[in-house]
């Protein structure tokens, strides 16, 4: 390659590198904007895992039980009309105050209590938190503790985005409250639950007319599938038709969830599709399929008439404020550290390295802010363990070029034979790797899928950048005038051969 | 990667399989006996467990004139109160509510229910007499709970018990496909025994564990794969070579795992330096120090476990499984050429 074109090469690749860096890193107040309107870089827009950002929990109170705040509210207002009626109507137990009738039968409530946590955890690990808990405080039986991943990016946990921040704290509230919906499956004739009729023979349960629900996502659109067993085909065939028109409405207890069927035309066929919101559809399935696997919640939780509405609370993390900062740093310094013995290893050759590091730095850095993958430290550790792969993939096939051009080959051809050697072994490695990967993604839960994912995308960069390096390797020697002093080789046997 | 030294791996096995059995054995041994008389196998942290919890809810504070963010004054109140009844925390978290906060310090279940009664008596009583001094909190409560946890890590776990199997079995389906069966044979002692002695060692220092165990059993398996895949080629690329053809099994295994070794010790090495570094920066900001160490305890265990079965356990052992392997091929091959005279 000559001098020129490669000169050409190499400063548009490391001005491109610059350019992404600086908008993958930096992130600004736009000018012009009078500081309102602000610039977040990749970096700071990746979603992040409750271990560096913390979690978002709400404490779920069932009907007759509000909290000491809730009750003080009213009770210490004197000029409040309930006052008293609180006073009488309430007990304090625990932390929290129930009411009076409810402890009659306090067993059966605060086994009815547990049996419903026990659906709201099922329910919320379908979900596919990366991390989630969902606990009964055993003192005070009557409150559920569910606590999910806020998901904030950095700039949202720091408030640089409030938009983003509140939408996420108000996704996981509606997702809360759609997961705690209680009660059974109905088709009813009215939104309004009060003023509706059930269209399902009094001796069925609608819930029983389907075979299972699932969350269909595709091209964008967002789908509830749900398949009707044969009876249940029939079954609903002949409520829609009995009627000539006008629209059936699907709910789950007494909260409908937006999911419509017209009547006056029977199915076709025995799977229907709904397609309600992106954020709603998943939390819809999840909460039908739970009730059509038996999963019913008896209590109401955060009902208004308990006078208590469900509360996100966004913690810290465990690990301090400045801990994503502090897992970017410690990166940072294993990726210097990389860099620094490439350089010593390899010389000039070594800056080659250096590049592809920061294009597989780069590489991951997109891919994550794209896809949404929460990174939690475990994520960052496995993507360390990538650089690892494509650091280490290169070493060796530098080493095997190096052991060519000890034999006295010229470096062009050596590196043309020491990739031929070490094609296999690398090919090999990539192939078992991104094969856990994918086992990792698709079976894995939580943490260890994203990591599945991170892995997927380390693996395809590091084979790619892997034979980019290549490339890279003859573009830039192009430059020098000693291309095995370029890589930190010498030519022993060349050398010895000239001495004889 | 170049030959660091010269290792004699080979004549080794028996120590190390001695070093190894005794680590997995008192490591299972220790895990089972607190499995039925403590508090399971691992010492499982609060994604796994129940826990006890103080928690102070507070509404409407404005320390006016004080200065003082209300969350401080508070904490400082609890904390004095804990260290007065000899308690200590794991983990601390706090949060905001549209009206007030609220604040969650968590201890073991084995901590004493007595001290923390004492210790919420003196945070009420304290918060009480703040209220008189300053005028300040209008509302403030600490309760003393326990939790029972239902899920957290429990369905991960047995995930990450499928994946480390699957991966396993096409580990080692891949490397009798594009090895040999000897080092297929050797790549799955590798990753059983990676995976058995991370676990016995984690059972061995009963560090309260969370969810983040799965993550890196998987992650030592994985390294393992990635380690034995430059071992056995190297194996694989001696024994093709007519020079190095003419070593006995020992000496050409020996000679394979020094030259991996450099990047089967280097791997995990740098990926321990990230948990150390990682440690060290996050103790600086971590609300408690338990709740870092654990994660970066694991990760520790699961790169040092890698290095030492991937370096040097495997090569020792499968230079005598080679030699068992090479013995039948060759009685094969005899057999067959005597059937075909």
């Amino acid at each position: 390659m000559g001098k020129v074109k490669s000169a050409i090469i190499t400063a548009l690749l490391l001005a491109a590198i610059l350019v992404l860096s600086l908008f993958a890193t930096i992130s600004c107040d736009v000018p012009g904007t009078n500081n309102v309107s602000r610039y977040n870089s990749f970096i700071s827009s990746i979603n992040l895992g409750s271990d560096l950002t913390g979690e978002a929990y709400a404490l779920l109170y069932p009907e007759g039980v509000i909290s000491v705040s809730d009750y003080n509210l009213v009770a210490n207002d004197e000029g409040s009309e309930d006052r008293e009626e609180y006073i009488e109507k309430y007990v304090l137990r625990e932390g929290v105050y129930v009411e009076k009738d409810k402890l009659e039968n306090e067993d059966e409530f605060v086994a009815s209590i547990a049996e419903d946590a026990k659906v709201i955890s099922k329910r919320f690990g379908d979900k596919g938190y990366s991390k989630y808990s969902v606990s009964v405080e055993n003192e005070c039986k009557f409150v559920i503790r569910v606590a999910v991943p806020t998901n904030f990016s950095y700039a949202a946990y720091k408030d640089y985005d409030s938009g983003s921040r509140s939408t996420k704290l108000t996704e996981i509230s509606n997702t809360v409250q759609v997961l705690t919906i209680n009660g059974i499956m109905s088709l009813r004739d009215n939104t309004e639950y009060d003023n509706s009729n059930s269209l399902i023979n009094i001796n069925d349960d609608f819930a029983d007319f389907f075979s299972s629900v699932s969350y269909n996502q595709f091209a964008g659109q967002h789908a509830v599938q749900m398949n009707l067993t044969d009876e249940g085909f029939e079954k609903i065939n002949k409520v829609l038709t009995s009627a000539s028109e006008g629209t059936a409405y699907i709910f789950a207890g007494e909260q409908s969830l937006g999911l419509t069927i017209e009547l006056g035309t029977a199915l076709e066929a025995k799977t229907m599709y709904f397609t309600p919101s992106a954020s709603s559809a998943s939390d819809f399935s999840i909460v039908l399929s739970s009730i059509i696997g038996g999963g019913v919640i008896t209590n109401s939780y955060n009902s208004d008439s308990a006078g208590s509405g469900t509360v996100l609370i966004a913690s810290t993390s465990a690990f301090g404020d400045y801990a994503a900062i502090y897992l970017l740093v410690a990166v940072l310094l294993i990726i210097i550290a990389q860099i620094v013995l490439s350089v010593i290893k390899y010389k000039t050759l070594g800056w080659v390295n250096a590049i592809i590091t920061v294009i597989y730095a780069l590489i991951i850095v997109t891919s994550l802010m794209l896809i949404g993958t929460q990174l939690t430290i475990a994520g960052a550790f496995t993507a360390v363990l990538g650089l690892a792969l494509l650091t280490f993939s290169n070493f060796y096939v530098f080493e095997a070029v190096r052991q060519q051009t000890k034999l006295g080959r010229v470096i062009s051809a050596s590196i043309k034979t020491g990739y031929k050697n070490r094609l296999f072994t690398i090919l090999d490695l990539h192939i078992v790797v991104l094969v856990v990967s994918i086992l990792m993604a698709l079976i894995c839960v939580g943490e260890l899928a994203a990591c599945g994912l991170i892995l997927f995308i380390a693996t395809i960069a590091s084979y790619t950048l892997y034979w980019f390096t290549k490339f890279m390797w003859y573009v830039i020697s192009s430059l020098a005038k000693d291309k095995v002093a370029f890589c930190g080789y010498s030519r022993e046997v060349f050398e010895n051969a000239n001495a004889e | 990667m170049q030959t660091l030294n010269n290792l004699k791996l080979s004549s080794k096995m028996h120590l190390l399989i001695i070093i190894s059995s005794i680590i997995i054995a008192l490591g299972l041994a220790v895990g089972t006996v607190c499995h039925f008389v403590a508090n399971g196998f691992f010492n499982y942290s609060d994604d796994f467990a129940s826990y006890k919890s103080v928690t102070v809810s507070y509404e409407d504070i404005d320390f006016s004139g004080s200065g003082k963010d209300p969350l401080e004054p508070i904490a400082e109140i609890c904390e004095k109160a804990f260290k007065d009844a000899g308690v200590a925390s794991y983990i601390t978290e706090n949060g905001d509510t549209t009206t007030g906060g609220r604040i969650e310090y968590r201890f073991t279940t084995v901590a004493s229910d007595e001290k923390l009664a004492a210790a919420v008596e003196a945070i009420n009583a304290e918060i009480k007499k703040e209220v008189l001094s300053e005028g300040g909190i209008q509302f403030s409560y600490a309760s003393l709970h326990t939790a029972e946890t239902l899920l957290g890590g429990g369905k991960a776990i047995s995930m990450a018990a499928i994946t480390i199997a699957c991966a396993v079995a096409l580990h080692f389906v891949y490397f009798i496909i594009r090895f040999r069966l000897t080092m297929a044979l050797g790549a799955l002692l590798a990753d059983v025994h990676n995976f058995a002695l991370y676990i016995a060692l984690l059972a061995l220092c009963r560090v309260p564990l969370g969810s983040t165990i799965a993550t890196f059993a998987v992650l030592t398996v994985l390294i393992t794969i990635i380690g034995t895949c430059f071992l056995f080629d190297r194996v694989r690329k001696n024994c093709k070579d007519d020079n190095l053809k003419k070593l006995s099994v020992f000496e050409l295994t020996d000679k394979s795992a020094n030259e991996s070794l450099l990047i089967n010790t280097v791997m995990p090495a740098c990926l321990a330096a990230l948990s150390v570094v990682l440690f060290v920066l996050l103790s600086i900001s971590s609300l408690s120090p338990l709740a870092i160490l654990a994660p970066v305890l694991c990760s520790l265990v699961a790169f040092v476990t890698c290095a030492y079965g991937t370096a040097i356990f495997t090569p020792a052992v499968y230079s005598h499984i080679k030699l068992v392997g090479d013995a039948m091929h060759k009685k094969s091959v005899d057999k067959a050429k005597i059937l075909s005279k």
